[in-house]
């Protein structure tokens, strides 16, 4: 009774390309699913801020300040009747190009380092990572201040600032999910066939490590967001004329009592972003982690 | 072309121990291989069986060099590898494959089944152009009985088996002459390891490869193999015929492992005298001195502790056993190293 | 009175895919002193089954039905805490991995006494502790009043399946459950600890149920064995019975796939290929409407086979009773 092995697998479900797979299962967290659409709006506004804005971010019209919310100005006017609504809206331009920006320098920066040391181990890992914890070692807000104290105040320096703030925490977190993957069999199985390490790292340990760095990225956002927010409010980011949250923040500061509008309108939109970065990160790390990722489609064995 | 595909001289893999403390001397070593000379003929099935902790499947990667030696040479098809360059190492890699044990771990699970198996050919420039490789893939999933459709899926969408299948499937896309399989059948269903013990001869059988079957179900390699090795704590202590090696086991260690080794009968199982051994096996980090077995040996006699038996030749042809029951040969301990550690309960 | 008596055992899994039907209509006993092996492969419902037994299952996923009697009790029927009090003097059990069955963070001798002081009030904490170090004696630990002190890391796998057996034994249980207890160990290691269950066996007059896909260990341990798969029990008998005289196409064929050392060698000196049972075994939420092994059975030797499952029938030939959960009993 030998019978060659068929050929055809019987039980294997419909194919579903693994990217459809994340969308579906990112759909089962509704909290997750709300804040990416709200952060997608915030996101679109942000980018035609100016297609969005009704009036001029710097249009001033003394006559008309402090007015309290309506019709003609949803978010009321500040002290130099300007309208809130609008630079909130260029703000809010201001403030996501920072966080991408700065996120995205230190995304690279940090990856790159945390893969060089995870993979490499030794000697490689000893000084690129003793270089990260010198300056993981300051607080970050006092860091950032100090390279603007050195660079001096203004958009560009600030996202070089928060950028180098971030770079070890990414180092950091590529590092610890290298370490795991790269002891894994497949990477071994690969080696066996020969591949050269450039291939290990770009095809099958960077994609297997991927995970937590996605869900860092989007934390970071939301951190980049506030780090802008508190530098502005020091005076030291954006600088005025120019909207950012964190500027008209400090601005609102000293009306809060006449006029709540000033403060309240741009830190709600702080808050909201960032609760909405945080959110969609935990929302991430659930769907790419693949032991939940097996509990919650009922896939794998 | 010599008759014989691999060998190894004087192997030794040894894995440094750090210790917590101050404790410092030879405690410090893990010898995982400990002093291998083993040649591997072309086209024929080696098994090696020893049981958790005797070095085997190190012992399998030293060979394929994926675990650097710390002492000895390896030899494949008469070219030294353990001194080859990386252009030199990647040359081997094509021929040399290893079909690994863990079917869920050792596909990469963000890749499809058709890029894993591609992986050899990408690597090494075969069957240049996309289509053309596609078309070789094909070939490969239906040498191993998966159906070519299939190779746009992705490894979680498959059984252990049929992972297991893409695994060989992929060592033999660069078309090795060298396998080695890893406990390959371990980590499956019992009705499948049949499936892969089939499989695995008649491709052994259609492409004239040359196997290293490591295992430690003796059952199983005795149905594969041509010969079989026995490993203990890092060395070979018996080596010859599958049949004779299975049947007139002439070293004790091996004798234990075959009266171990529970058959589907209950009859005989009834009637069987198992030989129980003593105690635990020793911690590959305070091997004994002499004789490695002779702590567990229920022959242990006097040239035990201070000669470490070297392989001789003993009853059927081709057939070596390392003990001293058959005549004292081998190296004298030189007594500097404390006498082997009392056996520590090991991991 | 039998230890164990399991009425029409059914499991019904809540997942994402479906309802799986895990265990369908499962009946045997176990009597005292007597080793009931639970053959299948993985998916056949076997660990779940014991699971279910015990109450181990998830409550919002797992729905039980039959009866399952301990000692004349129903299992099933019992609320958390009557259940809690019956697991340890009732039913030990005894997993694959000793590794994560043991807390890693306490030592041994601390597991044990833990086991021992729940389930008896008046038992003082020295007492327990003299307990634990006669039960470490008694499953072949050496130097066991050092052993009680050890952590689970700085023992073997081998001693630390002894232990979890100790655990198992410490309130001197009707019924020991063994799931897979020996899979991870050498076989070597594996024949002492066969070896120590029936010696422990013989000393207590323990029920027990050893859960296994390996049948050399079967023919080695069990009394009777039950060959499941794809939920349901299709041969039952004595080890002798089921092992030499198979007669469900699927024990047939799992004992045709085994290379087997004992097996005679053909006449050139030739291992003829193994015979294997192709394709799968069918997911639990998917079952076939007949005979559940109908899509991969190389006999198919009755019309009724592919739309009505096949009843467990007792096979002629007198002596013990031998059944199978077929209609094609000859070849």
């Amino acid at each position: 009774m030998t019978v060659e092995p068929t050929g055809t697998p019987v039980t294997l479900r419909p194919a579903r390309p693994r990217w459809r797979e994340t969308l579906g299962l990112l759909a089962r967290n509704p909290t997750a699913l709300i804040a990416a659409v709200v952060l997608l709006v915030i996101v679109v506004v942000a980018t035609f801020d100016q297609t969005f804005a009704p009036y001029p971010a710097n249009a001033q019209d003394i006559g008309n300040r402090l007015q309290p919310p309506s019709w003609e100005h949803p978010f009321g006017t500040d002290n130099l009747g300007r309208d809130i609504l609008s630079r909130v809206i260029i703000g809010a331009s201001v403030s996501l190009q920072v966080g991408f920006l700065s996120v995205g320098l230190a995304l690279l920066a940090g990856t790159l380092i945390g893969l060089l040391a995870g993979f490499y181990g030794r000697w490689v890992d000893d000084t690129l990572m003793r270089l990260m914890d010198m300056l993981f070692a300051f607080p970050a807000v006092l860091l950032a201040i100090a390279i603007l104290a050195i660079r001096g105040p203004g958009t560009t320096n600030t996202i070089i600032a928060i950028a180098i703030v971030y770079v070890p925490i990414f180092a950091r977190v590529t590092r610890a999910s290298v370490l795991g993957v790269r002891e894994e069999v497949y990477v071994r199985a690969s080696r066996s066939v020969g591949a050269s390490d450039f291939r290990l790292l770009t095809r099958h340990v960077l994609p297997n490590a991927a995970p937590p760095i996605i869900v860092q990225t989007s934390v970071s956002l939301a951190f980049a967001v506030l780090a802008e927010a508190a530098l502005s409010f020091l005076g030291l980011g954006t600088q005025p004329p120019n909207p950012s949250w964190g500027s008209m923040l400090a601005e609102g500061r000293e009306f809060i009592e006449q006029a709540w509008w000033l403060a309240f309108f741009p830190g709600m939109a702080i808050v909201v972003t960032v609760l909405c970065f945080n959110l969609l990160g935990d929302g991430l790390r659930d769907v790419l982690d693949p032991r939940q990722r097996t509990l919650m489609a009922g896939g794998g064995r | 072309m010599s008759d014989v595909l691999v060998s190894a001289r004087g192997l030794e893999v040894h894995f440094p121990v750090r210790s917590g403390g101050l404790r410092r001397g030879n405690a410090g070593v893990l010898r995982a291989v400990d002093g291998v000379d083993l040649d591997i003929h072309r086209g024929e099935t080696l098994g090696l069986v020893g049981e958790s902790g005797c070095g085997k499947s190190t012992l399998g990667n030293a060979l394929l060099r994926l675990v650097p030696p710390t002492a000895g040479v390896v030899t494949f098809d008469g070219t030294d590898v353990t001194s080859l360059d990386r252009r030199g190492l990647r040359t081997m890699r094509r021929r040399a494959g290893m079909v690994f044990q863990d079917p869920f771990a050792s596909l990469d699970p963000r890749r499809t089944v058709a890029q894993t198996v591609a992986e050899p050919l990408e690597v090494h420039g075969l069957h240049g152009g996309r289509q053309q490789r596609a078309a070789r893939v094909g070939e490969l999933l239906e040498l191993v009985g998966l159906d070519p459709s299939v190779a746009g899926r992705y490894p979680h969408e498959f059984s252990g088996g049929q992972r297991q299948r893409v695994g060989i499937a992929r060592a033999l896309a660069g078309e090795p002459d060298f396998l080695v399989c890893d406990e390959a059948i371990a980590s499956l269903d019992v009705s499948v390891q049949a499936q892969v013990l089939n499989l695995l001869r008649r491709l052994q059988r259609q492409l004239g490869l040359t196997l290293l079957f490591i295992s430690h179900d003796l059952s199983a390699v005795r149905h594969l193999s041509d010969r079989i090795a026995v490993m203990y704590l890092g060395r070979i202590v018996e080596i010859g015929p599958a049949a004779a090696v299975g049947t007139e086991p002439q070293m004790p260690y091996t004798q234990a492992l075959l009266s171990a080794v529970p058959v589907p009968h209950p009859a005989l199982e009834r009637q069987r005298r198992r030989i129980v051994l003593r105690g635990d096996v020793p911690s590959p980090s305070a091997v004994p001195s002499g004789c490695r077995f002779r702590t567990r040996c229920p022959y242990a006699f006097e040239p035990c502790p201070t000669v470490d038996p070297a392989l001789q030749p003993v009853g059927a042809d081709g057939q070596l056993a390392a003990c001293h029951l058959h005549g004292v040969v081998g190296t004298p301990v030189v007594s500097e190293t404390p006498e082997g550690a009392p056996a520590r309960p090991a991991d | 009175m039998n230890v164990l008596e399991v009425d029409d055992l059914r499991v019904r899994l809540r997942t994402p895919r479906g309802t799986a039907h895990v265990v369908n209509g499962l009946s045997y006993t176990v009597g005292p002193g007597e080793t009931v092996a639970v053959v299948g492969e993985s998916g056949s419902g076997k660990s779940v089954s014991v699971l279910a037994l015990l109450g181990l299952l998830p409550p919002g996923v797992a729905t039980v039905s039959g009866r399952a009697l301990l000692q004349g009790e129903d299992l099933l029927a019992m609320d958390q805490e009557r259940l809690r009090r019956v697991r340890g003097p009732g039913a030990g059990m005894v997993f694959q991995d000793p590794m994560t069955s043991l807390n890693p963070v306490l030592t041994v001798g601390k597991q044990i006494v833990e086991g021992l002081l729940a389930h008896d009030d008046d038992l003082s904490k020295q007492a327990a502790r003299r307990r634990a170090a006669d039960l470490l004696a008694e499953v072949g630990l050496p130097d066991p009043e050092r052993a009680l002190d050890r952590y689970p890391h700085e023992l073997s796998g081998g001693m630390r399946q002894r232990v979890v057996i100790a655990i198992a034994l410490s309130n001197s249980p009707a019924l020991l459950i063994a799931d897979e207890a020996t899979t991870a160990l050498d076989v070597t290691v594996q024949a002492q600890i066969i070896d120590l269950v029936e010696k422990l066996q013989a000393d207590h007059g323990t029920g027990v149920i050893w859960i296994t896909h390996d049948l050399g260990v079967v023919a080695g341990i069990a009394d009777r064995v039950l060959v499941m798969y794809g939920g349901r029990c299709v041969e039952d008998g004595t080890v002798d019975d089921v092992l030499e005289r198979p007669t469900h196409p699927y024990t047939r064929g799992l004992l045709g796939s085994l290379p087997d050392l004992a097996a005679p060698v053909g006449p050139d000196g030739e291992i003829p290929d193994l015979m294997t049972v192709p394709g799968l075994p069918p997911p639990p939420t998917d079952l076939p409407a007949g005979c559940v092994f109908w899509p991969r059975c190389p006999v198919r030797g009755d019309a009724r086979c592919e739309t009505e499952q096949p009843p467990l029938v007792q096979l002629g030939g007198g002596g013990l009773p031998h059944r199978a959960a077929t209609w094609c009993t000859h070849e």
